[in-house]
């Protein structure tokens, strides 16, 4: 069955067949996929960046920064080392860092009390959170220990620097860098998001 | 070859080293000279360069996100959309999407138009002078309270549905009106708060308030709870877009921290990207449950 072999693979793929078209069709040059592209994503890239910054001005501007290079990097993207969702959100993910470096800041930007599993029901309902790579992203998190997971959780999610995470912890901080450094490469493995050869990266070098 | 060896395999201590450099920079990002180092290294071992670990940080945050992803606002929707089919098409990148966006006329239409709810605020002019009074004592300028969090949440929605939803489905939501905050900078501003306790969340709705200069000043709505004044919490950070049909400006209210029974909220002008502590000496609207 196809999507058990999905799952089955080491690749982040997709479920609806037509959403590893979306990037190509913007590529291609069809204006009509930018809409479809917004209400596959603009919600989670909204998201990301209401995280990532400290008010709504810069959240919006960092929005629009991160659908233009979305929009200029659609020809790079390549279904058979990801799903959609992962290349968007890499490009946001790396903006909105670069951005907060930028401005001197931590790349810290909600209060660790404002988790997603506390979240309201206030949601998009975007396509992604329907499909198997969350799924396997979930499940690959879940299989890490219990002291990584915690880790890449601050890491990834609340953008605590390595010292600050071994504050809130109590880790020592080679122990937290070693759990990141580990834990990042475990899910990459697991995920099957590493390519052979080349540059692979979605929005380009850093 | 694990993922792990092609990572390090056979390229030593430097390889190690950037591999680390590329966890750093797929999560909390490199400062100037870790960049250095990082290029350097790329250029000594290019292979290891291949996206991957920014993509597995990516589908990890995207997997830890699910279920909490929200909405974007349809001002901001629009706008991107616009600058995105005018650059796919090929007609190029605005200019302008890189500046602060504008308000569209789409978002100004979010506000919707807003069904009062006379059985709920009905007579509230009346409550509100006398609440108002109590309060101007209570809330006097030079508070030294702290706005809970550096990103104060702030959302200018498409709200009229979800301000009638709040209404109707909380049963703890309740309709508190606003009046002139003592010799206000704005007088005749006039509205309402919608707030939920068990929700956390409720909606600002104002009518008169000034289109306001983002690059100036924006509006900064403060809850006081059981805590006191001296721990007046930001509940919202905006620009005044009045809904051209009604001209009411609606605004969702959602403190980053808990309330413990708010009690008040106040509307003061600020410098933009809000403050921490108000001096409050920049007053529109106030009101207090009575």
């Amino acid at each position: 069955m196809p999507r058990t072999m999905r799952l089955d693979s080491q690749r982040l793929t997709t479920t609806a067949p037509q959403q590893g078209t979306l990037l190509e069709r913007v590529a291609r040059g069809d204006a009509g996929a930018v809409r479809d592209v917004l209400d596959s994503y603009g919600g989670l890239v909204y998201s990301l960046a209401r995280r990532f910054t400290r008010n709504e001005q810069e959240a919006e501007d960092a929005a629009q920064e991160i659908f233009l290079d979305v929009w200029r990097s659609a020809p790079r993207y390549d279904a058979s080392l990801g799903a959609e969702v992962t290349f968007i959100a890499t490009i946001a993910r790396r903006r909105l860092i670069d951005r907060a470096r930028k401005s001197g800041r931590d790349a810290a930007r909600t209060t660790l009390a404002v988790d997603p599993e506390e979240a309201s029901a206030r949601l998009a309902n975007e396509r992604f959170e329907r499909s198997d790579e969350l799924e396997k992203a979930q499940s690959a998190l879940a299989t890490l220990s219990v002291d990584q997971q915690k880790v890449l959780r601050l890491s990834i999610y609340h953008g605590l620097s390595h010292e600050r995470i071994s504050e809130a912890t109590g880790l020592p901080l080679g122990t937290v860098k070693t759990h990141a450094r580990r834990g990042l490469i475990r899910l990459r493995e697991l995920l099957g998001v590493s390519k052979v050869n080349g540059d692979n990266s979605a929005g380009g070098a850093a | 070859m694990s993922a792990s060896n092609h990572a390090s395999g056979a390229s030593g201590a430097g390889g190690d080293r950037l591999l680390d450099l590329l966890c750093d920079r797929a999560t909390c990002g490199l400062s100037e000279a870790e960049r250095a180092e990082f290029e350097a290294l790329c250029a000594e071992f290019p292979e290891l360069n291949d996206g991957s670990i920014e993509r597995a940080a990516a589908a990890a945050d995207v997997a830890i996100s699910r279920g909490g992803v929200e909405r974007m606002p349809d001002h901001l929707r629009t706008k991107i959309l616009l600058d995105g089919q005018r650059i796919v098409s090929g007609q190029g990148a605005s200019g302008a999407s890189r500046r602060a966006p504008e308000r569209t006329p789409t978002a100004a239409r979010a506000s919707g138009a807003r069904r009062s709810d006379p059985m709920r605020i009905g007579g509230w002019l009346a409550a509100a002078a006398a609440i108002v009074v109590a309060a101007i004592g209570w809330m006097r300028p030079g508070g030294t309270g702290v706005a809970p969090d550096t990103t104060p949440p702030v959302a200018i929605r498409p709200a009229s549905e979800v301000r009638a939803q709040l209404l109707a489905s909380a049963p703890d939501a309740v309709v508190i009106p606003l009046a002139d905050w003592d010799n206000p900078e704005q007088a005749g501003v006039t509205g309402d708060v919608v707030w939920s306790e068990s929700e956390q969340a409720g909606y600002l709705r104002l009518a008169g308030l000034k289109r306001n200069d983002p690059a100036v000043e924006q509006y900064q709505l403060w809850i006081v709870d059981s805590r006191g004044m001296g721990q007046r919490i930001s509940g919202a950070l905006f620009d005044a877009t009045p809904d051209p049909v009604t001209g009411e400006v609606v605004v969702r209210i959602e403190p980053r921290i808990a309330t413990q029974g708010a009690a008040a909220f106040a509307l003061t002008i600020e410098k933009p990207g809000g403050v921490w502590v108000s001096d409050m000496t920049r007053r529109v609207v106030i009101g207090a449950k009575g």
